[in-house]
C-alpha cells in the first residue's frame, strides 16, 4: 500500500499524532504527545525529511513536557496552533510557529513551518463541575478559532482561542474560553465520555459517545439539545472515533468497539448506511484521506492501520462500505500492539503506536 | 530493604536511607504495596496502630514511594530497549509456534532474530554511552548511564557466545565444528579489539622510525594476531619489519603464515581436506622450526612455534599475558592445535587454559572481575551447560531481567526442551520464570503494563493464572496484572478491557469494567457509570446506577422525567434486562418519548405494563400514574384500553393499601382513571365473559372509584352487576360488601326492596340498584316478526302505564322536583327530551294488549315506512336530531327520557308481562331502573330481551346493550347486523316469513339515530339462534339455569351505507 513505510522508536507511548498541515507532505511535520508516562509526558514536535527512512529521521524540532497524558492533539489547519486536551481535563493551545501574536497570518498566505512549541497562557477546564470533568477526550478544530472539545464525563465545550495583547505586546495571554460566537450555548453535556468530536459544517458538529451514539448539534442554537442522534441498533457499541467526510460533509465514518466500522449518512434518520466489522480490536481512529475521499484509513487495537476504498454504491452519490471490503494493511504485520492515533496528508501517513513506534509512511494513495 | 527511586538497580545489595522527615527512632513505620509491583509506599504509623494503612498515612502526612528495578523508567534508551527487543520477542514466538527447533529455514529466522537482539544491544550500549558523555554536568547519571552500557556491551558478549554455540542452525553438524571454532576465534577476536589498536599506535609510530619491529607492541600485536587467527594480518604486519625484504628467516616466517583456512561446506569431506591441508602445513612449519631456521631470532621463533602448535609456547608467560582471559588462550590453542576437534574439546581443555591464565594471575579469582565476562559464565557455555548459564547470568544480573529473559526464550525456541543444565520442568520452565520475572520488573511503571501482559501472553502456565508455583511466586499473572492497572482514562480502561477481552480474561475484564463503573458513579458520571456497569454485566451494578438515577429524580414527577432524559438510557436494548430497576427505566423513558412523539397508545401500553410487571419501585408508581393522568384525561380518544386500566387501578389500589402517597394525588388519580376506564370499556363495547379476574377487576374499580364521581361509580356499578351476574355466584358476596359500602348512593332508594336483579344469583342481594346515565329499555314482543308493525306510534307515547295487577307504585317525591323543573313538559317526555334536564321520575309499563299491539302493529307498518326516523333515504341529518320519533315504534316499547334528551328503551320479551319499571333520575345525573317488587323484577329479566341506553357524554356515541343468552365456550356472540343488504331487505324477509328465503339470523332490528354521532346509524337486531331460545314459553325458566351476559356492542354504520 504504501510505498515507503518508516518506523521509529521514541521512547514513550504514543498517544495522539498530528500533522501540521495537509500541505507539507514533502517535509511534513508532526506532534506527537504521550501518554502513561507520569511527569516525563511529553508532546514532540517532530520533521520529516524527504527521504522517511534517512539517518535521523524524524528530527526532533522541539519537545514541550506536560502534566498530564495528552489525550488529544490537534493543529489548526490555518494558524498552526497546537490545541492539546489533556488527561488532566486541561484544553491547552500551544503556538508552534515563529514568535508572532498567535493565530497571526503573516500575510503571504504561506504557512509557516512549525518550530517550536510554546504554551499560550493558561489551560482551560471546565469549572461547572463538581466532580470533574475527567480527561479531555474528544477534539474538533474548525477554522482556526474554533475548537470543539469533548470530556470523559460528557461535558461539551466550544472553545476559541482568544487573544489578548497586554500593553507589554507579549502575546503569551491567548486564552481560551467558551466561544461567543457559538450558538446561544457553547456548553453542553452528552450523556456519558465523548469519544470523538467533528465539525460538519459551519454550524453544525457531531460527536459519539461511548454508548454508542452519534449525536449531531446544530451550533447555532447551541449546545444545550442535541439535534439528531443515531445509533446502531443492538446492544451498544462504544463508539471511539468520527470523521466526516472531507468533500461530502452528510457521510461520516466512525470507529467503535468490537472493530465496528460505521459510515452514517447524515440526511437518514437513524441508521447507519454501512457497517463493516474489521477485526476484534476496536476501531481507534478513522481518517478519509484528505484528496482523494474514498480512501478510508482505519486504525485498530489490534495494531492495525488499513487503508479501505470506498464504493459508490450509496445512494444520492455518496460512498458507501461494501459488504466485505478489500482491507490494505499499511503498517508491517509485525506490530501487534494498538495503534492509538494517525494522521494523514495527501501522500504522508503517521501513525503512533501503544509500543511506543512512531512510523511514518510515504505513497498512502491507492 | 528499599531502595530508593534514584537508585539504581546495580547495587541491589546497598541499603537506601529513606529521606522521611518526622521519623525519629523508635516512631512506627508503615508500608504498603501498590497495586502494580516494585512500588512500595513507606509512610510513618501514627502511635495507635490502625489496621488501615491510609488512616495511618493520613494522620503522618508523610508517604514516600520506593520503587526498584528502574532502569527501564528513566532511561529512554532503555525503554527503547524495552519496546524494540518486545517485536523481536514478538517475532520469535511466531517462529517459535511455527515449530520449535526444527526446520532450517526456521533455525535462519531465529538466528536473524538473535542477531536483532545484538545489533539493538549494540546500539543502546553504544547510545548510553554517548548519553553518559553527554551528562557531564550529571555524574550521578552519567555514571549511571555508563554503567548500564557496559552491562549491555558485556551481555552482548556473551549473547554472541550463546549465538555461536547454540542458535547458528549448523549446531549439530560435525562439519561445523572448525567453522564454530573459526567464529569463536573470531568472537574473541571482535571483543578484544587490542592488537589492532596496537597496530594503529604501531603504523602511527612507523611513520616516524623507519623501524616498526623496534615498537614494544610489534611482536605483542604479532603474537596476538596469530593467536586470534589472523595470519594475513599477521604477515602483512610482519611485511612491515624493516628487514622483511632482506632476512631469510623473515621471508620463510611470511611463507608458513600462508596458514590453510577452513572454508564451512556442508560435507565431512570439506573437513578432511582441511584436515590434511592443515596437518601439511603444520608439518611444514615444524620441520623448519626443528631444522632451527629461526633459532637466531627468539621473537621469530616463539611466533613459529604458536603456528607449530607448540603447547609450549602457548605456556609461555608472554603469550599467556597478552590474552584478556583464559578462554582466548583456550580458542587459540584449540585453533592452532586441534582446528577440526569436536567442541567438546572446549569443555575438555577449558581447565587447563583457565589453569594456566590464572597461572600467571594469582591475585584473580573466580568472580572477580568483570562480573559477567569472569570467565564462569562462558565456562558453562563451553561445558554446554545452557541452563546453568542463564541462572548464573540472572545471579548476576540482578533485578535486570531483560538479558535472561530475551535469552532463555530464544534458545528455548531453538532447542526445544533438550538442553543439559537444566533441573526440573526443563528448559521451558526456566524461560518461563524469566520471563516472569522480566514482565513483573516492568510494572513499576504504569507506561509498560502492556509490554507486561504482552510477555505473559507466552507463559504459558503461570501467566494467566494463579496457579501455586514456586516459580511463579514473585511474578503476577495476567488476570490479577490486568485488574490492578490504573484506568486514570476512559481510553485506558478501554485499552485494559479491551487487553483482558482478547485474551479471553472475561472475570478480568469485568472486574476492570466495574472498578470503571465504580469509578464514575463515585464521580457521578452516571452516563460513564452505565456503560461499563453494562459491559461488566454485572446486575447490581447496573441496579445501583439505576437508583442513583432515581435518586436524582427524588421519586417525583418532574425527576423522574428528568431522569428519563438521559439519552444514555436509549441504546441499552437488551441490556436493559440485566435490571428490574434499568428495565423500569428505559421502559419509563420509552414511555416519555413515546408521549412526546404522540403515540400514545404505545404509551399507555407501556405504562400499564410498567405498572403490571411490578418493576418498578413502589415509591415511583404514584409517579408514573400521575405521568399518565394527561392520557386519562384525554376526552375524544380513549388512549388506555380497559385491561390497561385495571392493571393501572391495581397500582393504584396496592398503593393505597400500602398507605404510602398522599391521599389527595391518589384521589386525582383515581378520578381519572374510573373516568377514562369508563370510557374504555364503552368504547370497546366491554364484554364480560365469566373470567372472574376481570370480574374482581370490575370490583376493584368500583371499589375504587367510592370517593371519585359518583356517576363514574355508578356506572361501575352497574358493570359490576353485570359481571356479576355472568360470573356467577362466587362473587355476589363481594359485590354485596361493596354495594353496602358505598350504601349512601342507594339510600334515597333504600325503600325499594328490589331495585334490579340480575339473574338468579343476585337474589339475596338488597338493597341492589342499578345505576344507569341513560337506559333504554326494548320491550320485545315474543312474536317478533310482527314486532315492528304491531307498533303503534301513539302507545309509546304514553309516559306510565300502570300494570294493572302490579303493585302500586309510590311517586317518589322527586316526581314533584321533575315537574317543577319542567313546567312545560308534557307527561310524554319524549317529546321534551331535550329540555327535559334535572331530576325526574319516570314510569314506564307495557300496553298488556298484546293481540292489539300486534294489529297496531301489523297496520303500523306502511305508516313505519314513512316514519323518518326510519326512513333509510331519509337525510342522516335529520335522523340524527329526531330521536323522538322512535317512541312511534312499537307500542310495547317503553321509553324514557333522560338528562341530554335521548329517549330510552326496554324491550321486553313478552309484551303480555306486567311489568313496572322506573327509571328514576338522581340527583347526579344517572338514571335508576326501578322496579317495585322482585315479581317485577324477575318477571322483567326474564322478559328483558335489551335494554340501550346512551352514555352520559354526549361526546361518545350510543350503546346498546342487550341480554342475551352467553354463546358457547369459544364462540363470540353476533347480535348485530352484519350484512350487506339494506334495512328494507331484511325487514322485507322477516315480514314475508318465507322459510325459502335465506334467513341471516337477523330477525329484529333498530335503527337508532345517535344524537352525539349525527346521521350514525345504530342497527340492532337478534340472532336466530338464540331467538329460539326466547321463544320457549318456558323462558323464565330456562333462562334461571343461564347465565345472562350482556353484550355492549357499538356499531357505526356499516363503511358504504349512505343512508
Amino acid at each position: 500500500m504504501a510505498s515507503k513505510v518508516a518506523a521509529k522508536f521514541v521512547s514513550y507511548r504514543v498517544s495522539q499524532v498530528a500533522l501540521a498541515s495537509h500541505y507539507t507532505d514533502k517535509e511534513p511535520v508532526v506532534a506527537a504527545g504521550s501518554w502513561d508516562e507520569g511527569p516525563s509526558n511529553r508532546i514532540q514536535l517532530l520533521g520529516y525529511g524527504p527521504e522517511l527512512d534517512a539517518e535521523g529521521s524524524p528530527q526532533l524540532i522541539a519537545v514541550h513536557r506536560c502534566h498530564g497524558d495528552v489525550m488529544c492533539l490537534r493543529f489548526d489547519p490555518i494558524y498552526q496552533n497546537l490545541f492539546v486536551g489533556l488527561g488532566t481535563g486541561e484544553l491547552v493551545a500551544m503556538a508552534t510557529t515563529a514568535e508572532e501574536e498567535p493565530g497571526s497570518n503573516n500575510g503571504s498566505g504561506e504557512r509557516q513551518r512549525p518550530r517550536l512549541l510554546r504554551q499560550l497562557g493558561q489551560g482551560w477546564r471546565p469549572s461547572t463541575d463538581s466532580f470533574g470533568s475527567g480527561a479531555v477526550s474528544a477534539l474538533a478544530i474548525r477554522d482556526g478559532w474554533h475548537a470543539l472539545a469533548g470530556w470523559e464525563s460528557g461535558r461539551l465545550v466550544c472553545c476559541s482561542l482568544a487573544v489578548e495583547v497586554p500593553d507589554g505586546g507579549c502575546s503569551d495571554a491567548a486564552t481560551l474560553r467558551p466561544a461567543s460566537g457559538c450558538g446561544r450555548e457553547s456548553v453542553g453535556l452528552d450523556s456519558c465520555c465523548v469519544t470523538g468530536a467533528d465539525f460538519i459544517d459551519q454550524n453544525a458538529a457531531c460527536t459519539v459517545n461511548s454508548m454508542g451514539q452519534l449525536k449531531l448539534w446544530d451550533l447555532r442554537t447551541g449546545l444545550g439539545q442535541y439535534d439528531k442522534v443515531l445509533t446502531v441498533a443492538g446492544d451498544p457499541k462504544a463508539m471511539h472515533c468520527a470523521r466526516r467526510h472531507p468533500a461530502q460533509p452528510h457521510l461520516v465514518a466512525t470507529g467503535a468497539s468490537g472493530g465496528c466500522l460505521c459510515l452514517w449518512d447524515l440526511r437518514q434518520e437513524k441508521f447507519p448506511v454501512s457497517i463493516v466489522e474489521l477485526d476484534d480490536g476496536h476501531v481507534t481512529q478513522v481518517e478519509f484521506h484528505p484528496v482523494q475521499g474514498d480512501l478510508l484509513f482505519v486504525s485498530t487495537m489490534a495494531g492495525q492501520l488499513y487503508a479501505i476504498k470506498l464504493s459508490d454504491s450509496g445512494g444520492g452519490g455518496s460512498a458507501a462500505l461494501t459488504d466485505n471490503p478489500h482491507l490494505t494493511a499499511v503498517l508491517p504485520a509485525s506490530q501487534k500492539l494498538p495503534v492509538n492515533s494517525f494522521c494523514l496528508g495527501e501522500d504522508f501517513l503517521c501513525a503512533g503506536t501503544e509500543d511506543e513506534l512512531l512510523y511514518a509512511a510515504a505513497g498512502v494513495c491507492l | 530493604m528499599f531502595q530508593g527511586e534514584a537508585a539504581s538497580s546495580q547495587q541491589p545489595e546497598s541499603s537506601v536511607a529513606l529521606p522521611l522527615p518526622t521519623v525519629e527512632a523508635g516512631c512506627q513505620l508503615g508500608a504498603a504495596w501498590s497495586s502494580l509491583g516494585a512500588v512500595v509506599t513507606v509512610f510513618k504509623a501514627a502511635a495507635a496502630a490502625s489496621s488501615r494503612p491510609a488512616v495511618a498515612a493520613a494522620s503522618s502526612g508523610h508517604l514516600l514511594e520506593c520503587r526498584w528495578s528502574t532502569e527501564f523508567h528513566d532511561c529512554d534508551t532503555l525503554r527503547r530497549l524495552a519496546a524494540e527487543s518486545h517485536r523481536v520477542f514478538l517475532t520469535c514466538q511466531r517462529l517459535g509456534d511455527a515449530s520449535v527447533g526444527s526446520s532450517a529455514e526456521t533455525r535462519e529466522a531465529l538466528l536473524r532474530c538473535s542477531k536483532e537482539y545484538r545489533a539493538l544491544m549494540h546500539d543502546c550500549a553504544s547510545e548510553l554511552m554517548d548519553s553518559a558523555a553527554a551528562a557531564t554536568d550529571e555524574p550521578e547519571a552519567a555514571a549511571f548511564l555508563e554503567n548500564q552500557s557496559q552491562l549491555l556491551a558485556a551481555c552482548q558478549i556473551l549473547w554472541h557466545l550463546v549465538e555461536i554455540l547454540w542458535v547458528a542452525p549448523r549446531y549439530q553438524s560435525a562439519a561445523a565444528a572448525p567453522q564454530i571454532l573459526l567464529e569463536l576465534v573470531d568472537w574473541a577476536r571482535l571483543h578484544c579489539p587490542q592488537p589492532d589498536r596496537w597496530i594503529a599506535e604501531l603504523l602511527e609510530s612507523a611513520n616516524a622510525t623507519d623501524a616498526p619491529e623496534l615498537h614494544q607492541r610489534f611482536w605483542d600485536s604479532l603474537y596476538l594476531l596469530v593467536l586470534q587467527g589472523r595470519t594475513v594480518d599477521a604477515r602483512n604486519l610482519l611485511s612491515q619489519h624493516s628487514q622483511a625484504g632482506r632476512q631469510q628467516q623473515l621471508k620463510d616466517a611470511m611463507e608458513l603464515l600462508n596458514m590453510p583456512k577452513y572454508s564451512f561446506v556442508r560435507d565431512s569431506q570439506s573437513v578432511r581436506k582441511f584436515d590434511v591441508a592443515h596437518c601439511l602445513w603444520q608439518k611444514d612449519v615444524r620441520v623448519r622450526l626443528e631444522a632451527g631456521l629461526f633459532a637466531a631470532h627468539p621473537q621469530l621463533e616463539l611466533l613459529v612455534e604458536l603456528l607449530a602448535g607448540d603447547e609450549d609456547a602457548f605456556a609461555r608467560p608472554e603469550i599467556v599475558g597478552l590474552c584478556d582471559s583464559w578462554y582466548q588462550l583456550l580458542l587459540a590453542r584449540l585453533l592452532l592445535t586441534n582446528p577440526t576437534g569436536s567442541l567438546d574439546c572446549l569443555g575438555r581443555e577449558a581447565p587447563e587454559a583457565e589453569a594456566l591464565y590464572k597461572r600467571d594471575r594469582p591475585s584473580q579469582r573466580d568472580g572477580d572481575g568483570d562480573g559477567l565476562l569472569d570467565g564462569v559464565l562462558v565456562r558453562l557455555l563451553f561445558d554446554g551447560q545452557v541452563g546453568q548459564f542463564l541462572a548464573e547470568a540472572a545471579g548476576c544480573l540482578g533485578s535486570n531481567w531483560w538479558f535472561v529473559a530475551h535469552l532463555a526464550d530464544l534458545l528455548h525456541h531453538c532447542l526445544g526442551g533438550e538442553v543439559g543444565g537444566c533441573s526440573g520442568g526443563g528448559f521451558g520452565a526456566i524461560r518461563e520464570h524469566f520471563l516472569l520475572e522480566y514482565s513483573h520488573s516492568m510494572l513499576g511503571r504504569a507506561a509498560l503494563w502492556q509490554l507486561a501482559v504482552s510477555y505473559l501472553d507466552y507463559c504459558s502456565n503461570y501467566g494467566r493464572h494463579y496457579q501455586p508455583s514456586p516459580h511463579a511466586a514473585a511474578a503476577t499473572p495476567q488476570e490479577a496484572l490486568l485488574v490492578r492497572v490504573p484506568p486514570e482514562s476512559q481510553r485506558k480502561a478501554e485499552q485494559i478491557f479491551a487487553a483482558c477481552h482478547a485474551r479471553g480474561l472475561l472475570d478480568s475484564a469485568n472486574t476492570v469494567a466495574r472498578t470503571v463503573a465504580r469509578r464514575a458513579l463515585d464521580k457521578g458520571c452516571l452516563g460513564n457509570a452505565l456503560t461499563w456497569a453494562i459491559r461488566a454485566r454485572d446486575p447490581r451494578l447496573v441496579a445501583a446506577i439505576a437508583d442513583k438515577f432515581l435518586l436524582g429524580a427524588g421519586g417525583d414527577s418532574a425527576g423522574l422525567a428528568r431522569a428519563a432524559s438521559a439519552d444514555a438510557l436509549d441504546c441499552l436494548a437488551t441490556s436493559a434486562l440485566l435490571s428490574n430497576r434499568m428495565a423500569f427505566l428505559c421502559q419509563y423513558k420509552l414511555f416519555h418519548d413515546r408521549v412526546s412523539a404522540g403515540q400514545l397508545a404505545e404509551a399507555a401500553d407501556v405504562a400499564a405494563q410498567l405498572l403490571s410487571s411490578r418493576m418498578i419501585p413502589r415509591r415511583y408508581w404514584l409517579s408514573l400514574l400521575q405521568d399518565c393522568l394527561p392520557l386519562l384525561e384525554l376526552r375524544h380518544q380513549a388512549v388506555f384500553t380497559s385491561a390497561q386500566l385495571f392493571d393501572l387501578m391495581h397500582a393504584l389500589a396496592e398503593l393505597r393499601q400500602a398507605d404510602c402517597a398522599p391521599a389527595e394525588r391518589l384521589s386525582v388519580v383515581q378520578a381519572s382513571l374510573s373516568d377514562a376506564l369508563r370510557r374504555a370499556m364503552i368504547d370497546e363495547n366491554f364484554h364480560y365473559s365469566s373470567a372472574s379476574s376481570s370480574l374482581m377487576e370490575l370490583m376493584l374499580a368500583c371499589r375504587f372509584s367510592a370517593s371519585a364521581n359518583s356517576r363514574h361509580r355508578s356506572w361501575l356499578l352497574r358493570r359490576v352487576s353485570m359481571a356479576t351476574h355472568s360470573a356467577g355466584a362466587e362473587s355476589s358476596d363481594w359485590f354485596r360488601g361493596s354495594a353496602g359500602a358505598s350504601s349512601r348512593f342507594l339510600t334515597p332508594f333504600s325503600s325499594w326492596t328490589r331495585v334490579w336483579k340480575l339473574g338468579s344469583t343476585m337474589y339475596s342481594m338488597k338493597p341492589a340498584t342499578l345505576y344507569i346515565d341513560r337506559l333504554e329499555l326494548i320491550i320485545k314482543s315474543d312474536n317478533p316478526v310482527c314486532m315492528d308493525k304491531s307498533k303503534p306510534p301513539d302507545t309509546a307515547r304514553e309516559p306510565s302505564i300502570p300494570a294493572a295487577g302490579g303493585p302500586s307504585i309510590p311517586q317518589p317525591s322527586n316526581m314533584e322536583v321533575d315537574s317543577a323543573a319542567n313546567p312545560a313538559e308534557t307527561p310524554t317526555p319524549r317529546s321534551g327530551a331535550s329540555q327535559n334536564d334535572g331530576f325526574q321520575v319516570v314510569n314506564r309499563r307495557r300496553r298488556d294488549d298484546k293481540t292489539s299491539a300486534g294489529s297496531e302493529r301489523k297496520r303500523q307498518q306502511p305508516d313505519e315506512r314513512t316514519d323518518p326516523s326510519l326512513d333509510p333515504k331519509r337525510p342522516k341529518e335529520a335522523n340524527a336530531g329526531t330521536y323522538a320519533k322512535v317512541a312511534t315504534e312499537p307500542k310495547f316499547k317503553i321509553c324514557m327520557e333522560a338528562s341530554i334528551g335521548m329517549i330510552d328503551d326496554f324491550l321486553w320479551e313478552n309484551d303480555a308481562l306486567d311489568i313496572k319499571v322506573e327509571a328514576i333520575r338522581n340527583a347526579n345525573g344517572s338514571v335508576i331502573l326501578a322496579f317495585k317488587d322482585e315479581a317485577q323484577l324477575e318477571l322483567a329479566l326474564a322478559n328483558l330481551v335489551s335494554i340501550s341506553w346512551d352514555t352520559c357524554t354526549t361526546a361518545l356515541p350510543p350503546l346498546v346493550v342487550e341480554r342475551a343468552r352467553p354463546p358457547p365456550p369459544c364462540r363470540r356472540y353476533r347480535a348485530f347486523y352484519s350484512g350487506s343488504r339494506s334495512i328494507e331487505e331484511i325487514r322485507a324477509r322477516l315480514l314475508s316469513k318465507n322459510p325459502d328465503l335465506p334467513q341471516d339470523g337477523i330477525r329484529a332490528f333498530k335503527e337508532v339515530p345517535a344524537k352525539g354521532a349525527p346521521g350514525k346509524t345504530l342497527y340492532m337486531g337478534f340472532s336466530a339462534e338464540w331467538e329460539d331460545a326466547l321463544k320457549k314459553d318456558d323462558f323464565a325458566a330456562y333462562i334461571g339455569a343461564w347465565k345472562i351476559v350482556f353484550h355492549l356492542l357499538l356499531r357505526r354504520r356499516p363503511a358504504g351505507d349512505r343512508r
